[in-house]
């Protein structure tokens, strides 16, 4: 039983470190990365992936969870220790994480911007592909490609990254197709493109974009970010609703406009559903208000159908 | 457009309430930054403007329901003379002449015909009078409603003024649309009795609707206590004689019942039956034909109640100094026209206010004790319109006296011994007090006065007898609204032999009845005149607040029947004006906002109007 409830509050604990709030008040970027990491791998009693490791040794120590048939008994009668196999990866894939940082992405309602988010997610991808000797590289974009680092696995190259994602800028408007057929006009090998972005833009542009991605044999993975608010139009009274990228400014009584509000925003993520899905394109609407675990998992599911 | 109560229109400043609201909530629309506003661009546009139309029309509604209700408590009224239609009004004469049998029936019936040849355009108006009037019914322009006012006219016992009813009818009317007052009545002549005219404005057209006279009535005009019995007197207007019934009843007993052919004119009935020294007398005369409530008449066999007299004398004894007074004015004993208060002058202070208040004179008859508190109070008796007399006997203290009434007229008194006899003689024989006398007033010459008072005359006084040396006898003077008069010798036998002469009671009495002044306690009232409180009809009453018994009887003079001719009735309308004056303006105003009832309308919109914004304003919700 203290066993049990020691587990349920570490596991807690744990969790809460997924919670982007939480996340935000971690110091760096680099160690809310690690935090989220090893919140969200802390949690897997069974690790689902093979070829992935904790960490990387020839043998580690047996920790509970882990498969028993990843024992060495070997190990096992000389030392009368637990220990399992060292699990080398096999292969390596190169993964570009594109993050969205137009003026859309600035806003929040639950304390936590989309960029943020967006970064937060984007730093814990890249700590967990850097775990797993993947390279990977970072774009972030407006209407155009505003700061980039190059795909790598060297050691030092994840801190550079996370630095990157530490010092964001925060751009103008969105054109999310514009860096999509750039980037796939520059690849030269197959690999994974995560896109981070509310997708705020002509939704036939980004599917084309996206597409363009895809036929070039690169694995996609879409974020779909909106913050709470945006998918929920939870407001009632008449508000003066200011276009964080246009400066549009329109009047709306929020009761009379929710249904059609809310109609059209599930029109568009359906659309992206169903045109993505078509494009073998993982979609992922990911609520900002939501923990970072469903964003992780969904990526590991990705990750673990090129093996 | 006029308003009964335009203070109320000051509550159109509500309508500030609503539109502050309607711009207050405007206002709070907030501004809030949002990623982007294409669905919102799309979708509200249509939808603001027709929010902002219903909300506008929500405004309008509020802002003109506020409006009316305002409106309705002001009580609208259009007041242009061109909208002002012309009024009859029908008066229709109530009083004791119209209880006769039928004839208010024939004044109803004329009222009707009147009623139906009044144009449709007209307001029509009843109104009923005797010696007052009353309205029946406003003017109106409901038809039904004039009618059922006929019915609740009904005879009463009062008297007929045309005056004061054809003035009341014509404020009615107003000075601004034309009216007509048709005066239905039996046209009798005492209705213009008091032989003043009437001015009519010329606005106003008056016709007579004649009901018709009564043959035959027979009343009892009179009763009053005779020598031996009771007179009563009974009216036959009748141009033939009439036999009837008349019956006497005292206290419920009857006295006695005759049958009496009476003829044309007044007719004594006599019945010689001693009554009571108490009681009520009713003298009925049977006459079904004729006018109700003068058949009967009531007489009151109480003797008049004793007039309270103060009687200063020493010691508060009258028997040592006004012995002779005391037997001359309680005469008759327990029917006594005067009830005698003594009091020592020493103990005036003694006397309570309010039986200062009901004395009707101070006899003055001796001054031993009196001080300065108890000259003031006889002043001020004297100064408030009381009778003072003074008798200047050996009682009275002529130094005392000096100043008795303070800074009033001083008479110098100094008592003197007559060198032989004197006799006294009146200087002013139509002096109400020696005008009873009459003939007799010779005789006072009689009396033989061995000492007097020697009275000096001074501005202000008046002799009224003097003795025969020249000196007053009798002086008169006012003080303030009383009367003083002060004797210039004793009453009590000692200074003359006055008290021993037949002319001293009838001299005592006229001295203090003259006092007295017109000290009145009536008896019987006119239904007209009965006070408040008393009976509305022929009968007997207790007055309020003194509890005194009076009899209440119709005027005699309503049972006359001579009539007046259609012409000689008009002829006393003289082209006049009503003077306007605020209360008259506002009965008109209230009479055309009844009759015009805007303000029902203007609540019934309000209503319509709050039940729209109801259904609107949940339909936005």
């Amino acid at each position: 039983m203290l066993a049990t409830k020691m587990t349920t509050s570490a596991r807690a604990n744990e969790l809460r470190y997924l919670d982007p709030v939480v996340v935000a008040g971690i110091g760096s970027m680099e160690l809310r990365a690690r935090t989220i990491v090893e919140g969200f791998l802390g949690g897997l009693h069974r690790s689902p992936y093979k070829g992935f490791s904790v960490e990387f040794s020839e043998y580690r120590q047996y920790m509970p969870g882990d498969d028993i048939s990843t024992i060495d008994w070997k190990v096992y009668g000389r030392s009368d220790r637990y220990y399992v196999k060292k699990f080398e990866e096999e292969t390596h894939v190169d993964c570009r994480l594109l993050l969205d940082v137009s003026a859309s992405m600035s806003y929040e309602s639950k304390g936590v911007t989309k960029q943020e988010y967006g970064a937060y997610l984007a730093a814990a991808l890249a700590y967990l592909m850097s775990r797993q000797r993947d390279a990977v590289g970072l774009v972030t974009f407006d209407d155009q490609i505003l700061s980039s680092v190059p795909v790598s696995a060297r050691p030092g190259h994840l801190r550079r990254l996370l630095l990157a994602l530490d010092q964001l800028k925060l751009g103008r408007r969105s054109d999310v197709s514009k860096p999509l057929n750039r980037i796939a006009d520059v690849l030269t090998r197959r690999g994974m493109v995560v896109l981070i972005s509310d997708l705020l833009d002509e939704p036939e542009a980004i599917v084309r974009g996206l597409r363009h991605l895809r036929f070039r044999g690169t694995d996609v993975i879409v974020f779909h970010l909106l913050d709470h608010a945006e998918l929920s139009f939870p407001f009632e009274r008449a508000i003066r609703f200011h276009d964080l990228e246009t400066d549009d400014e329109v009047m709306a009584v929020a009761s009379q406009v929710r249904e059609y509000y809310l109609k059209q925003m599930h029109d568009l993520t359906a659309l992206y559903q169903r045109e993505l899905c078509l494009a073998g394109i993982d979609y992922c609407l990911v609520d900002t208000s939501n923990p970072l675990d469903l964003a992780l998992r969904s990526y590991l599911a990705t990750r673990s159908k090129l093996f | 457009m006029s308003f009964l109560f335009p203070a109320f229109l000051f509550g159109a400043v509500a309508i500030a309430i609503p539109i502050v609201l309607h711009l207050l909530k405007k206002e709070r629309a907030v501004r809030m930054a949002f990623s982007d506003v294409r669905f919102l661009k799309q979708a509200p546009v249509t939808q603001a403007m027709r929010r902002r139309l219903r909300e506008l029309l929500l405004l309008a509604l509020r802002v003109f329901a506020l409006l009316l209700l305002t409106l309705a408590f002001a009580g609208p009224f259009f007041n242009a003379s061109r909208l002002d239609r012309p009024v009859t009004i029908i008066a229709i004469d109530r009083s004791l002449s119209m209880s006769a049998p039928g004839q208010l029936d024939r004044a109803r019936d004329l009222a009707q015909s009147v009623l139906a040849e009044t144009p449709a355009g007209h307001l029509v108006g009843v109104m009923a009078f005797d010696d007052g009037s009353e309205v029946v019914q406003a003017p109106t322009a409901n038809r039904r409603l004039a009618e059922t006012a006929f019915e609740r006219v009904a005879a009463s016992p009062g008297s007929t003024r045309y005056a004061g009813a054809l003035l009341a009818a014509a404020e009615l009317i107003g000075s601004s649309r034309k009216g007509r007052i048709v005066v239905v009545t039996d046209l009798q002549r005492v209705g213009w009795e008091d032989n003043t005219n009437v001015a009519i404005p010329s606005n106003v057209v008056v016709d007579i609707a004649d009901v018709g006279r009564v043959e035959s009535n027979l009343a009892v005009t009179a009763l009053d206590l005779s020598p031996v019995g009771l007179m009563g007197v009974v009216l036959n207007t009748a141009s033939a004689p009439r036999e009837s019934r008349v019956s006497l009843v005292v206290d419920g007993d009857v006295v006695e019942v005759r049958e009496v052919i009476f003829q044309p004119g007044s007719n004594d009935v006599r019945f010689d039956t001693a009554m009571p020294l108490t009681g009520v007398a009713v003298l009925t005369v049977d006459d079904a034909t004729g006018y109700a409530w003068d058949d009967v008449r009531y007489a009151l066999l109480d003797s008049p109640e004793p007039a309270p007299l103060l009687v200063v004398a020493n010691g508060g004894h009258l028997a040592a100094s006004a012995f002779y007074l005391e037997r001359a004015l309680l005469v008759g004993e327990e029917f006594a026209s005067f009830e005698l208060r003594p009091v020592s002058p020493g103990a005036l202070m003694s006397v309570a206010r309010e039986d200062w208040n009901a004395m009707v004179a101070v006899l003055l008859v001796g001054t031993q004790g009196l001080d300065r508190r108890g000259r003031d109070q006889i002043a001020s008796f004297v100064s408030s319109g009381g009778g003072l007399l003074v008798v200047a006997g050996p009682a009275v203290d002529p130094d005392l006296l000096v100043d008795v009434l303070g800074d009033t007229t001083v008479v110098a008194l100094s008592p003197r011994a007559a060198e032989g006899d004197l006799s006294v003689v009146v200087t002013d024989v139509r002096h109400p007090i020696f005008r009873t006398f009459g003939e007799l007033v010779g005789t006072l010459g009689q009396v033989r006065f061995r000492r007097t008072t020697r009275l000096e005359e001074v501005d202000g006084t008046r002799a009224l007898a003097r003795f025969d040396d020249g000196t007053p006898a009798l002086l008169e003077y006012r003080v303030g609204a009383g009367r003083v008069l002060v004797f210039a010798s004793d009453l009590n036998n000692e200074w003359n032999d006055f008290p021993r002469r037949p002319s001293f009671v009838p001299f005592v009495h006229e001295l203090v009845r003259y006092l007295a002044g017109v000290w009145e306690c009536p008896r019987e009232f006119w239904i007209a005149d009965a006070p408040d409180g008393s009976r509305s009809e022929p009968g007997v009453a207790t007055l309020a607040g003194s509890g005194r018994r009076v009899v209440v009887n119709v005027d005699p003079r309503e049972s006359a029947s001579e009539r007046l001719s259609r012409d000689a009735f008009l002829v006393r309308l003289e082209e006049g004006t009503i003077e306007a004056n605020v209360a008259r303006v506002s009965d008109e105003a209230v009479i055309r906002a009844a009759e015009q009832n805007y303000w029902w309308h203007a609540l019934l919109v309000m209503l319509v109007l709050l039940v729209a914004e109801a259904w609107l304003g949940r339909t936005m919700a």
